[in-house]
């Protein structure tokens, strides 16, 4: 019954964001819907979630493997309404006794979905501008370009949903949201949780305020609809979040902007969205309450449905594969997806592969410090708006989660927070930059600093992480899988690099500043290389990108070009490139690109 | 295409290639590799305290060891090489053995490290990877760690064989050291390369039947080729740590994801255009690097064989592989008896005690025919079983003509001695017979005419054995006919003959049934067949241009990832050295080397002339004197100059009576003895004919 009722609600509230959707920001609606919605449900998936999700369809077209990448099936459109492809899928398994040559599937695939993508348009933002600020203090001519490079590409990875989206969801399976959006680019060309928080941060430092409070309101509006964020912009993302950076992305605009009354507008959602991680990602420890990344849904990840089958293979129940399933979307919930960090074999250490996954059983140090910095954050938007109890409400649950990190995350002998195994009930002592992410968020007491920043540094020197010329590796363990050695990844370089500045020494300001710079070379050097900024990075490399996991390594890139945009306008009066004698001019590669990319397309019709 | 326009083409080209072919043996001599340092480059990392460079090792240390961790999980997802795949077929033609496995992973660690070096000294302080390479290749591995140690004691141990492959010219490397270039657009991967060149059989034969003047060379230059390859050159796989054989592709020959691409990864895909079709893989897994001595540098690749030819591929490379081949009674090898004297076949990898599936693709089935020899390479084909087993034969031949003669003379006097015989004899039909065909008589002369020096004993070149030598695979039909002895004019006037067998079907699964009389009719009609035109077009049976599910292996797409692999670099480098051209900048410059037919093809390919790989460039020349274009005439040349005088500063000086007792032995004698032909030609590697008369075998003994 409530299911129905639910239901019922979250189409009212498409109908809103239809209707609202047509000009202005959907804030003011917040409220109708957020009395509605069940912090303890879920919510009922989306219509298209039928085609898109689960079922036979999706997974007799993924096992046959039409596609190399089994992320191209669930971005198609659908021709006809879920019902009757449904029905029709039906029939035409029912003609080919239940099995189908991959000739007949393509030819269904062919005349019920039509390509990937058509959903989004190419968009131009209309506040990008050829000069942004940030490059006034870039001296290097070469870093300069390359700037302007990167304020370029804001273009080609804007993207707008056709009217038709929001007319008729059920055909798509994208999740419909008012505002245009900066995609992370390559094969992810829906807008991302988590990226965007990189990406909002470089728009803003590219003057592209509209565009990033667009992206953010979009996100809003989400929580109002569904309750939370789902991993990105797809309904097969359905059930699983990603780091909850949120409330932090509002942060920066108000930063930027100082427009306090966004961020009291925003207020209801990221309560809602903060109640949502702390109710439904509870973990007890220790007599604490703490959180850990999950999932609530069934059935292999739709957009990696063929492998996930796969690797779930050596279980033998049903009960013990669904298990996987879990974990694996729990893993991807994490952002990290995948890493010998949510490994846990049964000797209890991270030696092991994708089978030995118990994301689930893992107290994680940075979904935790980053709720304590969205409850810091809270509190002071309160102030702003005035809101004494709440003010002490937020900082009371800062403080809570305060201590549980110092007491089951802190630890004193490694000299640094680490994650909790659930199951051998003890710290995982294996290097993750998450592991350092407390600092980031300031979730650790001011007045100990000094004595942190001796432990930290001694961390870092113990496991050699500064011995690397292409940044600090995701683990030191070289699984095969994409979050482990050797890939390195732009938002835990700027996660380790702003956290250690916050310890505020002088030994530590110094290697933060040192780290950004090398970062910001050593991806100068893969662009000037390979004329694309990268989704990963080799950090045995100066200037390498990334590689393993399921898919190859993605060009755009949304979090790395935001990074770097940020540390240019940091850092950029001291970075020179042109250093040695030999150095090549940069010209204008973007002009180059577009010209033969124009040459592409033009190329077949003149001759 | 009218006739006399081609005749007109071809007549130039031979006339404008005349001038480059008389010049001398000075044009064989590379530039030496650049070896100067900028003073900046040099101060910078002359300032580097010791302890940098032992952080730097050590860092190159970790990072191999990490690697084992996903070998282990690549092993236990069993990717690794299965028993009998199409991976395991071509695992056998660069199979290690545990010695060089050895060597090559000290090797990897010194690359490493220097990798280290270069991604955290060079680069981020403007120097580039060439400045960076010539540092470190003068640099000594810093004392006091475990790899200078290792590295020593494995330069001070015995090493038999296992030397580096000599560069006639610099590595040819993205990064200078290891890297390949990626493919792109514009630089084509192999496979796309092959199929571009690639013409059916049918049109390949027809190509055959109107080419006015036809070759008269015939199955043996090509099969000799390999013999000659086999005991020269063999570079071998990388493997993993554990010494398990590392696999880059899916069991279903599609790439495989990611996370489980091992380093040593290079598998070549082809990537069909419509959006159903999935990418073919064929395995490629990066050559064992040797270690050269024990400063920094850039990768060497290891070759398992020996440099001179010693018939190491029928012995053993090494003295334990010797041992295995032996009776150890009256200086016999190992052999399958026959019914007939002296006309044993190989021994069977039972009676070598050596594992089946490191000399045949076998797979599971059990009771299948799987000949040892010194080298695993012997299976690879009904040609190269016929060549190994003439010289077995020929070796215990020899011991038991010598036990006549010497009837007191132990085991080992009798096997050294048939061996140095048997060596002999073999190395005369090479230089003296074969070369000549492959060369053309003026340029063998140059090369056996070439005096002693100096000069320190040069090992086999990448650039011979990853691809000069490799021209032989052009030759190679589909088919062998049987040569019923007495109605058989032509090629393709063979009304009622029969194959003898399907190339691609022999390839490490020898599934003829091997008799006596089954080698005979082998070597018989090997003898007789044309070989195929030399160009740039593979037989269907050793390239796969088709779009689906591969079952055997693309010879020519593998040759091009090892060239690349190997860091050779592209064709037009030695062109100019070779045929003392100045300056190459346009593919017109190609055009008095390479018909306009295949230039044009060419230039659709690539889309520089300068990407254009040593080995297909050298494919594509049209054949001068010899077998081969000059380019490919002259690498040969070099090398063989190198071959010889290796031979003469190490002649056998103890059998120097013995052996001048068999001068008179030539090839015609060599295979009448050692079989049962009838009858051979004069020149055993051309077409009996008015020229080349047939020999009664019988008026031989």
């Amino acid at each position: 019954m409530t299911k129905l009722v639910i239901s019922q609600l979250l189409l009212l509230s498409w109908c809103c964001l239809v209707a609202v959707s047509q000009g202005k920001s959907l804030i003011e609606s917040n409220s109708i819907v957020q009395n509605f919605v069940d912090d303890e449900f879920e919510g009922d998936d989306f219509p298209s979630c039928d085609v898109y999700c689960r079922g036979n369809l999706l997974h007799t077209v993924q096992m046959a493997k039409l596609y190399e990448d089994s992320k191209t099936f669930v971005d198609m459109k659908l021709v006809n309404s879920p019902e009757k492809t449904l029905a029709d899928f039906d029939k035409f398994m029912e003609s080919k006794n239940q099995n189908p040559s991959r000739d007949d599937l393509i030819k269904f695939v062919e005349s019920y979905f039509s390509p990937k993508g058509t959903e989004l348009e190419e968009y131009l933002p209309p506040d990008w501008t050829k000069n942004p600020s940030f490059l006034d203090v870039v001296h290097d001519p070469d870093l300069k370009q390359w700037g302007k490079d990167l304020n370029s590409i804001w273009k080609e990875l804007g993207r707008k949903m056709k009217d038709d989206v929001a007319k008729n969801p059920d055909f798509y399976s994208i999740i419909p949201v008012p505002n245009p959006v900066i995609i992370p680019g390559g094969r992810f060309i829906e807008f991302y949780y988590w990226d965007s928080y990189w990406i909002i941060r470089g728009l803003l430092y590219s003057d592209m305020r509209d565009t990033a409070r667009g992206m953010i309101e979009n996100f809003l509006s989400i929580v109002n609809r569904v309750g939370y964020i789902p991993n990105g912009g797809r309904v097969y993302y359905y059930g699983r979040s990603q780091p909850p950076l949120l409330t932090a992305m509002v942060k920066s605009y108000v930063d930027f902007t100082n427009d306090d009354v966004f961020a009291i507008k925003a207020l209801d959602a990221l309560e809602h969205e903060f109640e949502y991680f702390v109710n439904n990602h509870s973990i007890e420890v220790k007599g604490h309450n703490l959180t850990h990344y999950r999932d609530a849904s069934t059935g292999p990840r739709p957009e990696s449905y063929r492998e996930d089958i796969v690797s779930a293979e050596v279980f033998k129940t049903e009960e013990e594969k669904e298990d996987h399933y879990r974990e694996l979307k729990a893993a991807a919930e994490s952002g990290m997806d995948f890493s010998s960090r949510w490994f846990i074999n049964e000797n209890g250490t991270n030696v092991g592969n994708l089978t030995n996954l118990k994301t689930r059983s893992i107290v994680p140090v940075d979904l935790n410090a980053l709720l304590f910095m969205n409850a810091k954050i809270i509190a002071e938007f309160h102030s702003k708006a005035k809101n004494p109890d709440k003010v002490a409400e937020y900082e009371k649950k800062a403080q809570k989660l305060l201590q549980g990190i110092q007491e089951v995350l802190w630890n004193e002998e490694a000299g640094i927070w680490l994650d909790y195994d659930m199951i051998n009930k003890k710290p995982r002592d294996y290097f993750v930059p998450t592991n350092l992410l407390p600092l980031y968020a300031k979730a650790f007491n001011i007045s100990e600093s000094e004595k942190i920043s001796a432990k930290v540094m001694n961390y870092i020197k113990k496991n050699k992480l500064d011995s690397f010329p292409g940044g600090v590796p995701n683990t030191l363990y070289r699984t095969g899988e994409q979050w482990d050695m050797p890939n390195v990844w732009a938002p835990m370089q700027y996660f380790l690099v702003e956290g250690i500045n916050n310890l505020n020494t002088k030994e530590a300001k110094a290697m933060s500043k040192d780290w950004a710079i090398r970062w910001v070379k050593s991806n100068f050097k893969a662009y000037k290389d390979g004329r694309h900024m990268y989704e990963k990075y080799n950090a045995e490399e100066f200037g390498g990108h990334g590689g393993g996991g399921e898919y190859g390594v993605q060009t755009g890139f949304g979090w790395s070009n935001g990074v770097i945009i940020e540390w240019l306008a940091k850092h950029g009066r001291e970075i020179s490139v042109t250093g040695g004698a030999k150095a090549t001019q940069l010209t204008s590669i973007v002009g180059i690109a577009t010209a033969v990319v124009l040459a592409l397309v033009v190329a077949p019709v003149l001759w | 295409m009218g006739c006399g326009k081609y005749i007109c083409l071809l007549g130039l080209i031979i006339g404008a290639s005349l001038l480059p072919s008389i010049s001398n043996a000075a044009r064989f001599n590379f530039p030496s590799p650049s070896n100067n340092l900028g003073q900046n480059v040099k101060s910078y990392l002359n300032g580097l305290p010791s302890s940098k460079w032992i952080e730097l090792v050590n860092s190159g240390l970790d990072s191999i060891n990490r690697q084992k961790r996903l070998e282990d999980n690549l092993l236990s997802s069993d990717i690794t090489v299965k028993n009998g795949s199409l991976s395991h077929t071509q695992l056998l033609d660069t199979l290690p053995n545990v010695e060089s496995k050895k060597d090559s992973e000290i090797a990897i660690k010194i690359l490493k490290s220097s990798l280290y070096v270069y991604n955290s000294q060079c680069l981020p302080h403007g120097i580039n990877e060439e400045q960076c390479r010539i540092y470190l290749e003068n640099k000594p591995l810093p004392e006091s760690t475990s790899l200078r140690n290792d590295c020593q004691k494995l330069l001070n141990g015995n090493r038999e064989g296992h030397h580096a492959f000599r560069r006639l010219l610099e590595p040819y490397y993205k990064d200078g050291f290891h890297r390949m270039f990626p493919e792109t657009r514009s630089f084509p991967g192999p496979w796309y390369v092959s199929r571009a060149l690639h013409k059916s059989d049918s049109v390949q034969n027809s190509e055959i039947v109107q080419s006015f003047e036809k070759s008269q060379l015939n199955l043996g230059i090509a099969q000799w080729a390999q013999f000659v390859e086999h005991d020269l050159s063999k570079p071998v796989s990388q493997s993993m740590s554990n010494g398990s054989p590392i696999e880059c592709c899916s069991r279903d020959q599609n790439n495989l994801q990611p996370r489980h691409q091992h380093p040593a990864c290079a598998p070549i895909i082809y990537q069909p255009s419509g959006k159903y079709d999935v990418p073919s893989c064929l395995n490629y897994v990066r050559s064992a690097l040797a270690v050269a001595d024990c400063n920094f540098g850039a990768a060497e690749q290891l070759n398992q064989a020996t440099s001179s030819l010693d018939l190491s591929q029928l012995y053993g490379f090494t003295s334990a592989a010797e041992h295995k081949m032996r009776v150890f009674q009256d200086g016999l090898l190992k052999s399958t008896p026959s019914d007939f004297k002296n006309n044993a076949l190989l021994p069977m990898t039972s009676d070598t005690e050596d594992v089946k599936n490191s000399f045949c693709a076998w797979g599971s089935s059990g009771n299948s025919t799987c000949f040892a020899a010194g080298d695993s390479r012997v299976n690879s084909s009904p040609f190269s079983i016929v060549i190994y087993t003439i010289f077995m034969r020929n070796h215990n031949r020899l011991a038991r003509e010598l036990k006549e003669k010497n009837p007191r003379w132990s085991d080992e006097r009798l096997f050294q001695a048939a061996k140095a015989v048997n060596v002999d004899i073999y190395r005369r039909v090479v230089m003296e017979e074969w070369l000549p065909e492959v060369l053309g008589q003026t340029q063998a002369n140059e090369v056996l005419d070439s005096k002693p020096s100096q000069e320190a004993l040069k090992e086999i070149s990448n650039e011979f054995g990853a691809a000069a030598i490799r021209f032989y695979y052009s030759l190679l039909p589909n088919e062998l006919r049987n040569h019923s002895s007495d109605n058989f004019n032509d090629l393709f006037e063979e009304d009622g003959q029969t194959n003898l067998f399907v190339l691609k079907n022999e390839i490490y699964k020898p599934h003829l049934q091997y008799t006596t009389q089954k080698l005979n009719e082998i070597l018989e009609s090997l003898l007789h067949q044309r070989a195929m035109q030399m160009d740039s077009s593979y037989a269907d049976s050793v390239v796969w241009p088709k779009n689906t599910r591969p079952t055997h292996a693309d010879i020519l797409a593998f040759d091009i990832q090892r060239g690349r692999d190997h860091g050779v670099q592209p064709y037009y480098k030695y062109l100019k050295v070779c045929n003392n051209i100045d300056v190459v900048d346009n593919w017109s410059d190609f055009g008095r080397f390479i018909p306009k037919e295949t230039l044009d093809q060419l230039k659709t390919i690539y889309s520089s002339w300068k990407d254009v790989d040593l080995i297909v460039g050298g494919i594509s020349e049209t054949p001068v004197k010899g077998a081969v274009g000059p380019t490919f005439s002259c690498l040969l040349s070099e090398q063989f100059r190198n071959v010889h005088l290796q031979h003469r500063r190490n002649p056998f000086h103890e059998y120097a009576s013995i052996l001048s007792e068999y001068l008179h032995f030539n090839g015609t004698k060599l295979l009448c003895l050692n079989s049962d032909l009838r009858s051979a030609s004069q020149n055993i590697f051309k077409l009996p004919s008015a020229s080349n008369l047939l020999v009664n075998c019988d008026d031989l003994v």
